[in-house]
């Protein structure tokens, strides 16, 4: 009797010790970055070389750096990081490729970084975003997606996680490009002169935003009701094709639209227009920026040369008139 | 076994009931309540905490005094009793619980009224903003000069929301999805927003402040941070914060 109470105080000890050591509130860091898919395709030197030369310019998860004249200051990468993992990357993924253990479940997929192009920009087509415009996608989220908006965090921290965004995409993206130029020609193909070549073209890349900044020229026009009909017309005209995506009646139901993809391989539909969800921002002035300049990476093209600057007032007027069909008869 | 182990269970009552007294002063307890009738639900909330806590230390007194009593003398061959069954004393202990219970309903109407049945706090009151819950966020929507949602001049704010202190508000709670709820611990308001229904909920702050919102009905993998925040200020500074919030969303350059 007394041996059968010995052994239950003591396995119950047991089991209490180890239940409080099982809740470690701290998760694994893993100590390098993965190399992405394409990389690990390639001989085994290869693989170590490009290994070498991210780890050297990028740093690890614990020590992330950048060089020194990129876009991003390193001092505040530490905290970002960590902010990162706590607040992303279930969804975005540890190296930023768009494929954390959520991802598989939503519909649109989170960003893939690694490409370097972001949707919703206030930088002409091309052109990568600017450190305002990736906040922006932070504190305002995007509409009606999985991806909330993080404006009740505190500026600063909104800010570093901006920069290791940035850091996420110009790492993948500085790894692509080696990974291209050795699948290029992989005879002459040399780590230490296409590393520093490649470096200088993301680097510079990112750096080039501000000068690059668009916004409207013009202020709309005052007569909203005309400015409608206008862009009613626009929308129609044969030319400019938002019909064929869009739909007759603006649903996103143009023909031959079921099979559109984006640049990361997803399945993508055209935006329906009567719905008055606006994945980039709501603002008119952001609906003028996605006909100017496009939606980067989707089939929505830059409308920025075939249209005026008064004549995308229109558009946007129209365009919002079909989501609230209250407003046209409104006064 | 020695009887001395049957105090083993004294540890659970003396650790609730003492975990409990220590609570407010380490704060854990619950906010300031800075609503009309928050005061109504806190002491709704301590009269069934005291009955349920008398009722918690009686029946665990009794468990430890049984066990005291009617521990096994560790003879061979021993036998348990064997009773019956007590027809008067399972009466009583059905009769009194359910009293408490029938006490506990009729008592707590006159605030559940007052709080919950839409009669009485929507006449005469249109809705001041309408909140529609979502996977993972709260989007408010005020409408605007004209008082009607749906037109252009509505104001649409996310995740953060203005009352004028020391005025009843009406609200109308929606939600585009699965089933969220909408809980400002501050005002002591919880209401589950239910697909396919418009609630109408009222509260009247009492302090200025910014407090917070949360959902409290598991809504998915985002429902942990599911938050938002009310900020309760003057009229004059309410007003000023609708201007400027829709001239935020009106920007055209």
């Amino acid at each position: 009797m007394r041996t059968r109470g010995i052994v239950a105080l003591v396995s119950s000890a047991v089991v209490a010790l180890g239940a409080s050591l099982g809740c470690d509130p701290k998760p694994a860091v893993i100590e390098y970055y993965p190399l992405s898919h394409e990389s690990t395709a390639l001989p085994a030197e290869r693989q170590a070389e490009i290994k070498s030369a991210l780890d050297e310019t990028f740093g690890t998860p614990i020590a992330p750096k950048v060089p020194e004249n990129s876009v991003v200051k390193g001092d505040r990468l530490v905290t970002a990081a960590a902010d990162y993992r706590r607040l992303c990357l279930h969804c975005h993924g540890f190296s930023g490729d768009g494929a954390g253990p959520t991802a598989a479940f939503l519909q649109p997929r989170p960003r893939d970084y690694r490409a370097g192009t972001f949707k919703f920009t206030t930088t002409a087509p091309g052109v990568k975003p600017t450190h305002a415009d990736l906040l922006h996608t932070l504190q305002k989220g995007v509409m009606y997606t999985s991806m909330p908006s993080f404006a009740l965090l505190a500026k600063e921290t909104l800010d570093g996680l901006v920069d290791y965004v940035i850091f996420l995409a110009m790492r993948g993206e500085f790894e692509r490009m080696l990974v291209a130029e050795y699948s290029n020609d992989p005879e002459s193909w040399d780590a230490a002169s296409a590393r520093e070549s490649n470096l200088d073209v993301v680097v510079s890349r990112w750096a080039e935003t501000a000068d690059s900044v668009v916004a409207p020229t013009v202020k709309p026009p005052p007569d909203l009701e005309a400015s409608i009909a206008r862009g009613r017309e626009k929308y129609l005209d044969k030319n400019l094709q938002c019909l064929s995506c869009h739909g007759d009646t603006g649903r996103g139901d143009g023909p031959g639209t079921d099979v559109l993809k984006d640049n990361w391989g997803q399945k993508i539909v055209p935006a329906d227009l009567t719905k008055g969800i606006y994945r980039g921002g709501s603002t008119p002035k952001d609906l003028w920026l996605r006909i100017y300049s496009g939606v980067k990476g989707t089939p929505m093209p830059a409308f920025k040369d075939a249209l005026t600057p008064e004549q995308i007032w229109d558009v946007v007027n129209y365009v919002r008139s079909l989501a609230r069909p209250s407003a046209v008869t409104a006064e | 076994m020695r009887k001395i182990w049957s105090l083993v269970f004294l540890t659970v009552p003396i650790l609730g009931v003492g975990l409990f007294a220590m609570a407010p002063a380490c704060g854990w307890w619950m906010p300031e309540g800075t609503s009309t009738y928050a005061r109504d639900i806190d002491h709704l909330f301590n009269v069934i905490l005291g009955i349920t806590g008398v009722a918690f230390i009686a029946t665990q007194a009794a468990l430890v005094a049984f066990l005291w009593k009617y521990h096994a003398q560790g003879v061979a061959g021993e036998r348990a009793t064997y009773t019956h069954g007590n027809h008067r004393l399972e009466i009583v202990w059905t009769i009194i619980p359910a009293a408490i219970l029938v006490f506990i309903a009729f008592y707590q109407f006159g605030t559940w009224k007052e709080v919950k049945w839409r009669s009485e706090f929507t006449k005469d009151s249109p809705p001041l903003f309408e909140v529609t819950a979502g996977q993972f966020e709260w989007r408010f929507t005020y409408p605007g000069e004209d008082g009607k949602f749906g037109t252009p001049d509505d104001v649409h704010s996310l995740n953060e929301f203005h009352v004028p202190v020391n005025k009843k508000v009406v609200f109308d709670l929606k939600t585009r999805d699965v089933l969220h709820s909408f809980f400002v611990p501050t005002f002591r308001i919880k209401q589950d927003a239910v697909p396919g229904i418009t609630i109408p909920v009222w509260f009247q702050a009492m302090k200025e402040g910014r407090f917070e919102l949360v959902c409290a009905e598991l809504c998915g993998w985002g429902h942990y941070k599911m938050r938002g925040m009310v900020t309760v200020e003057s009229e004059a500074a309410f007003r000023q914060w609708l201007t400027t919030t829709k001239a935020a969303e009106e920007v055209v350059e």
